[in-house]
């Protein structure tokens, strides 16, 4: 009977050279998420939802625009609510793409694993089994 | 023994014995450096030399067969100028000042106390040397065994009142304190009877060695006096608070550097965070996501609803 390796042994069978960068990416990522998902949480609990629907739902072009100017824009609360608006905005932007980046690490390290998968079992002829257990636990949809 | 009969001549040539005298112990002081006439080589002599004429006069007038002359040191003018001198001497000796006496608080090791002494002090071809107030190393000190004082005197600004007593008479006296107090012994060689040659396998002289007929030991001593008499108390205090301020600065930069090691690992992440966040521009990126905010703001309006749910609640139970 096959012992299964822990999932740290399986990663490393995944990704073969590149682990340890891949892991180290994939804690700085993870810990910019959540400080992320922290500092959204902290903006969304000053925001007043009056206002703040009132600009979303009338004027949502004043979060977009690079240079706002109408008349409610010269009240403080107005001014406080749409700048909160457009930092969670930005963060949320900022989190959907570093989530991007993670998936493109994780894509390139299955890569690169395999193919030194293959180099090995071309020469050695024999089938890597903790390669095999690794992509059934972290199986992950169109990608080896 | 004649009855004292003084005439005016007499009185006159006393006058000038102890005149002349005064100015040889006035002159002999700063020579000699005993504090105390009586540890002073010179006046020892004369006294010495005043008592065997004494005892020879004595023994002339008795036995008249020999050194009939030697008489007159038993007569009274002879007797009236030996005391004139001897008081003049003495007289002169103390009025000397020659301010080459500094009082020092020394540190015993063994005691762990301290030892207020007179510190004779004086400058001989360039190097400053002490007297020890012994009349042996006073002797010693004339055949040029002499006691190295290593010392910064001139540095010594204040001092401090030490009752000192022998016993009997209690003296008040400004002594320098010290820190330090460190004595060294000293072989000091005196007649030299040739020197001990050595030779290499040539038999050329490499190396002479004199030799000396007697040996002396002397001391060095080592003294470094205390912080505060050394600075005034402008200078201590002033360097007491660059002292004080520069404990606070270390401990604050200590303080700083502890806190950046925290702060390093979360650095990282939030430069990381921030270049992120400047790539992106609200006005190319987000215009279409305008329902993801409704969405964060529904989600944020039920948290809110809910813990004031969860707070009425609490406050009902509380009734």
């Amino acid at each position: 009977m096959t012992s299964v390796p822990d999932d740290d042994s399986l990663k490393a069978a995944l990704y073969g050279t590149v682990h340890i960068e891949t892991i180290q990416a994939f804690e700085t990522i993870d810990r910019m998420l959540k400080d992320y998902k922290e500092q959204i949480q902290a903006a969304m609990a000053e925001i007043e939802p009056k206002i703040a629907y009132c600009i979303l739902c009338v004027r949502p072009e004043t979060v977009y625009a690079k240079e706002p100017k109408s008349l409610e824009y010269q009240d403080p609360e107005y001014i406080r609510t749409v700048e909160l608006l457009q930092y969670v905005e930005k963060i949320s932007i900022a989190m959907d793409m570093i989530t991007e980046w993670r998936d493109s690490i994780d894509v390139r390290g299955r890569k690169i694993g395999n193919a030194e998968r293959s180099v090995r079992a071309n020469l050695s002829g024999i089938v890597d089994a903790d390669y095999k257990i690794s992509i059934n636990r972290f199986r992950k949809e169109g990608v080896a | 023994m004649n009855t004292l009969d003084f005439d005016t001549m007499s009185l006159f040539l006393g006058l000038g014995v102890g005149l002349v005298a005064a100015i040889i112990g006035y002159g002999m002081r700063k020579v000699s450096h005993a504090i105390l006439p009586i540890r002073d080589p010179f006046f020892i002599f004369v006294m010495i030399a005043e008592f065997v004429a004494v005892i020879m006069g004595s023994i002339a007038v008795s036995d008249k067969t020999s050194f009939e002359f030697m008489s007159f040191f038993v007569s009274d003018l002879a007797m009236f100028l030996v005391i004139a001198f001897d008081m003049g001497y003495l007289i002169g000796y103390i009025m000397c000042r020659p301010n080459d006496t500094i009082y020092v608080d020394l540190l015993e090791s063994e005691t762990m106390g301290s030892n207020t002494l007179p510190l004779v002090h004086y400058v001989k071809e360039g190097v400053r040397y002490m007297m020890p107030q012994t009349f042996g190393a006073i002797c010693k000190s004339f055949l040029g065994v002499r006691y190295p004082l290593n010392a910064n005197l001139h540095a010594v600004a204040n001092f401090r009142t030490v009752a000192v007593t022998n016993g009997i008479i209690k003296l008040n006296v400004s002594a320098a304190p010290t820190c330090l107090h460190n004595v060294e012994e000293l072989s000091i060689g005196k007649c030299k009877i040739g020197s001990k040659k050595t030779k290499d396998e040539n038999g050329n002289v490499i190396a002479k060695e004199p030799r000396y007929l007697f040996h002396f030991y002397a001391e060095s001593h080592t003294i470094l006096f205390s912080q505060e008499t050394i600075d005034d108390p402008q200078s201590f205090w002033r360097k007491a608070h660059i002292y004080i301020d520069a404990v606070q600065s270390a401990a604050e930069a200590r303080e700083q550097v502890k806190r950046l090691e925290i702060q390093q690992p979360i650095i990282k992440y939030q430069g990381a965070e921030e270049m992120v966040t400047g790539l992106i521009s609200l006005t190319n990126d987000a215009p279409n996501m305008i329902n993801d905010l409704l969405i964060k703001m529904d989600e944020e309006v039920q948290r809110r609803e809910n813990i004031n749910a969860l707070r009425n609640v609490r406050t009902e139970v509380k009734q």
